[in-house]
């Protein structure tokens, strides 16, 4: 059923293509004439120079443009160095009392005090 | 093959070779003669060379193929820079003249309507095939794609096209 209604719209479409086919029956300029002007324009390709110049001139734009670009990136790594240089006059106040043992990670079984002077001496009876 | 040979063959399939330039040139029949010129030229200075792997009429569409795209893609370019266009152009494009009266028909209008709705892809394996009745294994030769892809285009623009005839109320 599938494939009979697919092929009635294959035929429908070779009839309406045939009719646009008829209607396109409009004068084919002659074959000769098109083959002589080939070959007359045979040999006789457009110069390249125009290209060079064009392609110079988009090369030159190219160079003009990165330099720029370099320059820029140049200025923002000096202010990101500035920037990241900075200190705040008043870092200092923030700093409290134990800020070292902070900043360190603990590890597991050790203390933060020692207690060797508890423990008795080797020679104590 | 020799040049005089290849003549002979080009020239039996010059009426086929110009209907498929004047679809690749979106109905421009003016373009289709200078890209068919263009193609010839090709040919002659041996930037388009035929290597037998398919038939001539095969090959002679997928280089009128690919040298309109070019065509269009300069005009564009050409457009883009305004550059004055060519002697008669504008006369051309104002005036419709006897190429335009080709498409006098209300049917053929709608149908050409039709076809201008499709994907481009969609469009060249229709008109391949149901026009200048190609195989879709030729047509997918012609387009430069495979032939998976060409019975994806086909089906889907069989499709597509059958939609829009019907919006159309096509009657036969």
């Amino acid at each position: 059923m599938d494939r009979m209604k697919r092929e009635a719209n294959d035929d429908q479409l070779r009839r309406i293509f045939s009719e646009l086919r008829q209607g396109d029956q409009g004068p084919v300029p002659p074959f000769e004439r098109a083959w002589a002007a080939a070959a007359a324009r045979t040999g006789r390709r457009p110069s390249r120079v125009p290209w060079a110049v064009a392609s110079a001139c988009a090369a030159a734009v190219v160079v003009v443009a990165l330099i720029l670009l370099h320059r820029q990136n140049d200025l923002g790594l000096e202010a990101a160095t500035q920037l990241a240089a900075w200190r705040s006059p008043t870092a200092a106040l923030l700093r409290v009392p134990g800020d070292d043992v902070l900043r360190t990670v603990p590890s597991v079984g050790a203390a933060l005090m020692r207690f060797d002077a508890l423990q008795p001496a080797a020679d104590t009876p | 093959m020799d040049t005089d040979a290849l003549r002979d063959q080009l020239a039996a399939c010059h009426e086929d070779a110009f209907a498929w330039a004047v679809h690749c040139c979106r109905r421009d029949r003016r373009d289709a003669e200078e890209v068919l010129q263009t193609v010839y030229l090709k040919i002659l200075d041996g930037r388009a060379r035929f290597d037998g792997r398919s038939t001539l009429r095969t090959w002679l569409f997928a280089v009128i193929r690919r040298t309109a795209a070019d065509h269009r893609r300069r005009r564009l370019l050409r457009d883009w820079w305004h550059v004055a266009p060519r002697e008669g152009e504008a006369i051309a494009s104002s005036n419709p003249g006897p190429d335009r009266e080709l498409h006098d028909s209300e049917r053929r209008d709608a149908l050409s309507g039709a076809l201008a709705k499709l994907a481009e892809r969609q469009r060249q394996v229709l008109l391949l095939v149901f026009y200048h009745g190609c195989t879709v294994e030729q047509a997918a030769a012609v387009m430069g794609v495979g032939i998976g892809s060409a019975r994806r285009h086909y089906a889907r623009g069989k499709e597509r096209m059958r939609a829009l005839l019907e919006e159309l109320g096509w009657t036969e």
